[in-house]
């Protein structure tokens, strides 16, 4: 029965967990363990070694699982926060910081200070929940595209997918959509990410009945698919079954999910979202299958009609 | 050489092309500067009559532009397609190819793509994280004797199966087995999105007709110095849209010395094209264009005279394969719905032991006989379009005998 003490030394591995997070506990192990070693395999039996090897197993498991850091917050309590975040320098020095502002909130006594400094740190609280889920708004600012190309420049981002919800000829034809767009160019240029884009058109810039979207518009889409974007094209009207597909976003690889909320103009951004959730991207790129459904290849629209220059 | 079958490898020169590089020559000795930048441009118009009636055959030469028509008619083409050309046809591979993964994710390839040019894919492949599907079917085309339909429904299963996107074959392999490209592209469009087709015609230009295939691709990438017979190697990229000729544009305009896809002849004849020639670049060799420019003017790349020497090498099958009958050798028999004018065959029942190329083809040299040899013991044999004669026949005959005892 050489896995019996394997077996219960497995199921009592919390208390061996413990009795190893002490400093003193490790310093009298190894040498125990060595020395136990030596013995066993001199002077023991062949099943009294395979116990010892049993028992020594168990430890190295144990010394493994205290090892690898928890996760779940809710494990952590409150005390030991501090000694979970030390792990992470960076992290830790945020902790710090803002821990002694809110020793400098709490110590300070004015009622109505306190109230306003309450609300704002509600609003702190909040922020910080959701950069917890993966979140990260940025709001009524182009700025969220400093982030875009860092997303689109992280070497596990092959492909970047991109869904354009146009309801203006001017989409992205402000200075920082063009910036992005030139990105995109550029990154393509240099074999660094591929691009594929699904644009979908207001019925109003591509009138049923008419081959391709209004000229303005298809220069736009034209000049991406020059440049090698894999562009196909949708009517809003097609997806009016599908609200849900009716936005905004972008997949960076594997790694992201962005959704850019327009202005009531809609020519500058109101809000983009950028979720770091696997199940987010999972959840983008079902829309992205769906999406494809709605919508045909630009390239095929050229075959069948014989658009020229 | 008494028979020359080594049309597959390297074609004989044409008398024109011939007459072009010795013209080329003269003049080079005579007066280099005759061939200047109006020249390349507006062709031999440019010369005064008296050189024009020394050099008869350059005379021809009508710009680049000219040459750039004459292709695309030999290609099929409308007034929508664009012919680019390279001093290598290699460059012009990694340039569609680089154009290909830009938009496509997964590739179909199959053994019967020459290797050098695969291994292009391949790269570009890896350098843009695209998978490569690479599907296995030359021996059963060649062993089990599999037709056209079978392989075409092969490949498109795989291709729906494997999720591809585009795909990149040979008209014609190096073995001689004509792939069915029209076929599988009306198959892949039945059930999957297909948005790019490169295909090698290298073995295929002037060989088989190539307006079909052309229907279905969007790159066509040639050479001139195997069928054509203009001796002088240039890779000749065609492009059946004005669109995705902007898009390869794109490609090899960002290219440079550093990404592998500049090229001095495509930057040459492009600059012509728009008029914006930069007279400080590298110096470019031209005589490839002008032979080109002979060989095309002789008609031999016309698709109905393709068609007339493919019937005429075709009907010298049959004359060839009476040789082997009493030889050691055989020939590896070939569905008729995916034969070209190449033959393969190899020695019966394999007992013949060298297996270095070199030897084998040396054998045959000494009998007056020009094959390509491969190092299982295989020979490939262009057929020539020229009714075979009795005594070449016998010829081929001795050799057959002779070479495996």
């Amino acid at each position: 029965m050489p896995f019996l003490p394997v077996y219960r030394s497995v199921t009592n591995m919390q208390i061996l967990s413990t009795i190893l997070s002490h400093r003193i506990s490790r310093l009298i192990l190894l040498p125990t363990a060595v020395c136990g070693t030596l013995l066993v395999c001199l002077l023991a039996s062949s099943s009294v070694q395979m116990l010892w090897f049993g028992m020594l197993l168990c430890l190295l498991l144990a010394i493994v699982a205290d090892r690898i850091p928890t996760a779940d917050k809710a494990s952590v309590s409150l005390l030991e926060t501090p000694f979970y975040l030390s792990h992470d320098h960076e992290v830790f020095q945020r902790y710090r910081s803002l821990s002694q502002s809110l020793l400098c909130v709490s110590q300070r006594l004015g009622v109505v200070y306190r109230e306003l400094a309450l609300q704002r740190l509600d609003e702190m609280t909040t922020e910080a929940n959701a950069l917890a889920q993966g979140r990260i708004d940025f709001t009524e600012t182009e700025t969220w595209r400093i982030a875009y190309e860092k997303l689109l420049r992280d070497p596990t981002v092959f492909i970047y997918r991109s869904v354009a919800l146009v309801r203006h000829p001017q989409y992205w034809k402000d200075a920082p959509g063009l910036g992005s767009m030139l990105l995109n160019f550029q990154l393509i240029d240099e074999q660094i990410v591929n691009v594929e884009r699904i644009v979908i058109i207001a019925d109003e810039l591509w009138p049923r009945g008419e081959d391709m979207p209004v000229e303005e518009l298809r220069q736009w889409i034209h000049e991406q698919s020059v440049h090698g974007i894999w562009i196909r094209l949708a009517r809003l009207s097609d997806l009016r079954t599908e609200p849900n597909l009716v936005r905004d976003f972008g997949i960076y690889g594997k790694l992201a999910v962005g959704t850019q909320e327009m202005s009531d103009d809609f020519q500058r951004t109101h809000r983009f979202r950028l979720k770091f959730d696997p199940t987010a991207v999972r959840q983008a790129e079902l829309d992205w299958d769906k999406l494809e459904v709605y919508s045909i290849g630009y390239k095929t629209l050229l075959d069948r009609f014989e658009l020229r220059e | 050489m008494r028979f020359y079958m080594d049309t597959a490898r390297l074609g004989r020169a044409c008398p024109n092309s011939l007459q072009v590089q010795c013209e080329f020559a003269q003049l080079a000795a005579e007066d280099p500067s005759l061939y200047s930048l109006d020249f390349l441009r507006d062709g031999a118009e440019v010369w005064h009559d008296s050189v024009r009636r020394r050099f008869p055959m350059l005379s021809r030469w009508r710009g680049v532009a000219h040459l750039q028509s004459m292709f695309a008619d030999a290609f099929g083409m409308d007034v929508h397609g664009s012919i680019f050309l390279a001093s290598q046809s290699a460059k012009l591979v990694r340039i569609a190819a680089r154009l290909m993964f830009r938009q496509c994710r997964n590739v179909l390839t199959s053994d019967m793509n020459w290797p050098a040019w695969q291994a292009i894919v391949n790269e570009e492949a890896a350098n843009n994280g695209a998978t490569i599907t690479h599907i296995k079917l030359a021996d059963r085309v060649i062993l089990d004797g599999w037709d056209d339909i079978e392989m075409s429904c092969l490949l498109a299963e795989h291709y729906v199966k494997k999720n591809c996107d585009c795909f990149f074959l040979p008209v014609v392999s190096s073995h001689g087995i004509g792939l069915p490209i029209e076929d599988l592209v009306a198959r892949i469009r039945r059930y999957a999105e297909l948005r790019f087709v490169l295909l090698d015609a290298a073995q295929a230009f002037c060989h088989v007709p190539v307006d079909g295939p052309m229907q279905s691709a969007d790159v066509l990438i040639t050479g001139c110095h195997k069928w054509l017979g203009a001796h002088l190697p240039m890779g000749v990229a065609a492009v059946k849209s004005y669109y995705v000729a902007a898009q390869l544009r794109q490609v090899f305009n960002y290219g440079d010395h550093v990404t592998y896809c500049h090229d001095p002849l495509l930057q040459l004849t492009e600059q012509i094209i728009r008029g914006q020639v930069n007279r400080y670049s590298e110096t470019v060799d031209i005589a490839p264009m002008l032979s080109a420019c002979g060989a095309l003017a002789s008609g031999h790349a016309r698709p109905q005279h393709v068609c007339e020497q493919l019937h005429k090498r075709l009907s010298n099958r049959h004359g060839l394969v009476e040789c082997f009958r009493e030889s050691r050798w055989e020939t590896l028999p070939l569905d008729d719905s995916i034969q070209t004018a190449i033959l393969l065959a190899q020695s019966r029942g394999k007992q013949f032991s060298p297996t270095n190329p070199d030897e084998l083809l040396a054998q045959f040299r000494n009998h007056g006989i020009g094959l390509s040899a491969y190092s299982n013991g295989t020979v490939r044999m262009a057929l020539p379009s020229e009714k075979l004669q009795p005594d070449q026949l016998a010829c081929l005959h001795s050799a057959l005998y002779s070479v495996c005892t």
